[in-house]
């Protein structure tokens, strides 16, 4: 029995919580600051999310022939 | 769309928007020393400096300058031999700084004579009417000789070194002033002051700031409120000043301040002095004419004055030395010292002790609660009179004083012990006498309290008249 791909919303979201993490992590550490940063990049989270979307749809269509 | 995606869409714009949110929250406010504040306004932030070369200035005919500014410094200065020119230099608050330049080229001098005057300015009106944009504008001017100057400028500091006459009007910067050859006149808000060299008359006038003064050759009208006062070298002076200081020396006319709040030292003065405050001190010495010196919750201490003297104190004490014409002092609940007095003393005072000591000329004192001590110092020439409601009286009296004596304590006792007294009544509580066939009256009166007259040299602590100086603190 095949494992089920996992959902592109999971992974969008643990994708986000472990970037948040990273970010936050590296401000309490001095590399960079924290809000400017997140401000720059959240948009990315749509774009991840997006584009995981779009390989799983294709993914599907191509599993289905 | 399922609904897992719709939340995870709605949780990522939450968490955009909630970034977005906090980063123009941040740029905005401010959390430190002077608490949780809004910065608004155009001056913050990034700014560049720009500086236009400097603009040919055509004087001919030209009697004064009217020169108007706001939000950066007027300065003017004269000296022999330069072109006459006038500079700006401007200050733009913009992030980058081909924008702040491009701002910068529209900012413009405006230079128009006006018959016999010659007004400066910018096109800051016109520009601030369009956009919102920061700029302070700086403006310098060099002039070969001294001219009439009238500046009007406001969040911007005004200097002035060399002119024929001055009228300011500034805010929120400091003023100075200096070299003046006829009259100066300054009114600011916000602002410290500081004026000297003039020729003629000064009126200055400030809130919330300090002024000093020096070397005015007139009169001197000033107006402080929440600021202290230094001035010197002043023809003569009209001083009004509500919560602050006054440090004055060295006036040749009169000297009035009309003073709250305040305390007040003078020195130095070359004619009449009139001080009036309240919740302070009056400390003064070295009066050239008579002394008025008033004030509610605080202290008088005067110092040689050549002429008369009134002080009203209350809640402090009254120590006057070295006073040549007559002085009359009204204490309530505080002291009186005076000695060195020449031209007679009438007191009045309630709540502390009285010391008098070297004093010539009739005295009068009725005092409240409170001992009275007297050492005329030298022959009894004129009448004594004393009254005491509560407290001991005691006289020291310089041997061979001519006198009528009549003391009388209604609740005590009276020790009389002079060289030469003659006694007609001699009671346990009233004692009269006399030292000669003619001497001056001598009528000391207690309510409550033993009255003691003795020879000067038979005191316990000696001759009177070597203790009680005033010392100035």
């Amino acid at each position: 029995m095949a494992t089920p791909r996992p959902e592109p919303e999971t992974l969008t979201f643990g994708l986000a919580l472990v970037a948040l993490g990273a970010v936050w992590l590296a401000a309490d550490l001095g590399y960079l600051e924290l809000v400017p940063t997140l401000r720059t990049w959240w948009p990315l989270l749509l774009v991840v999310w997006g584009s995981l979307e779009l390989w799983d749809t294709l993914a599907a269509r191509a599993e289905r022939r | 769309m399922s609904l897992r995606k719709l939340g995870l869409l709605a949780l990522i714009l939450g968490f955009g928007l909630a970034v977005e949110a906090t980063h123009q929250a941040r740029a905005s406010w401010s959390l430190g020393p002077a608490g949780c504040r809004i910065l608004t306004g155009r001056f913050h932030g990034p700014s560049f400096d720009f500086e236009s070369p400097a603009l040919a200035l055509d004087l001919e005919g030209i009697e004064g300058l009217e020169v108007t500014n706001a939000f950066g410094h007027v300065r003017v200065v004269s000296t022999d031999g330069v072109e006459p020119v006038v500079v700006l230099r401007t200050v733009v608050y913009r992030a980058e700084r081909d924008e702040a330049s491009g701002f910068a080229e529209r900012i413009t001098l405006h230079v128009e004579p006006a018959g016999s005057v010659l007004r400066i300015g910018t096109n800051r009106d016109a520009l601030e009417r369009r956009e919102d944009v920061g700029f302070e504008t700086h403006l310098e001017l060099r002039l070969p000789e001294p001219l009439a100057l009238s500046v009007r400028n406001a969040h911007g500091a005004v200097s002035v070194d060399g002119a024929s006459e001055v009228d300011v009007e500034s805010s929120f910067e400091r003023v100075e002033v200096r070299r003046v050859e006829g009259s100066v006149k300054v009114r600011a808000e916000h602002s410290s002051l500081a004026v000297g060299e003039v020729g003629g008359d000064a009126r200055l006038a400030t809130r919330h700031g300090d002024v000093e003064l020096r070397s005015v050759s007139g009169a001197a009208e000033v107006d402080v409120e929440h600021g202290s006062a230094t001035l010197a070298d002043l023809g003569a002076l009209s001083l009004t000043l509500r919560h602050g200081s006054v440090q004055l020396g060295d006036v040749r006319g009169d000297a009035a301040v009309n003073a709250e709040h305040a305390g007040v030292r003078a020195a130095r003065i070359g004619g009449a002095l009139d001080v009036r405050t309240s919740y302070d001190a009056i400390v003064v010495e070295e009066i050239g004419a008579g002394l008025q010196a008033v004030t509610r919750h605080g202290r008088i201490e005067a110092k040689g004055v050549t002429g008369g003297a009134y002080a009203e104190a209350s809640y402090a004490d009254v120590a006057l030395e070295g006073i040549a014409g007559e002085v009359e002092a009204r204490v309530s609940h505080g002291g009186l010292r005076i000695s060195r007095l020449h031209g007679g003393l009438r007191a009045f005072t309630s709540g502390d002790d009285v010391s008098l000591r070297g004093i010539e000329g009739p005295v009068h004192v009725e005092a409240g609660r409170g001992s009275v001590r007297l050492a005329p110092g030298a022959p009894l020439a004129h009448p004594i009179d004393v009254s005491v409601d509560g407290g001991d009286v005691r006289v020291e009296l310089p041997r061979g004083s001519p006198l009528r004596l009549e003391a009388t304590a209604a609740r005590g006792g009276v020790d009389v012990s002079v060289t030469g007294l003659e006694r007609v009544e001699s009671g346990e509580r009233r004692v009269v006498g006399h030292v000669g066939a003619d001497g001056p009256g001598v009528r000391l009166r207690t309510r409550q309290g033993r009255i003691q007259v003795l020879d000067a040299e038979s005191a316990p602590d000696g001759p009177a008249t070597l203790r009680g100086e005033v010392a100035i603190r």
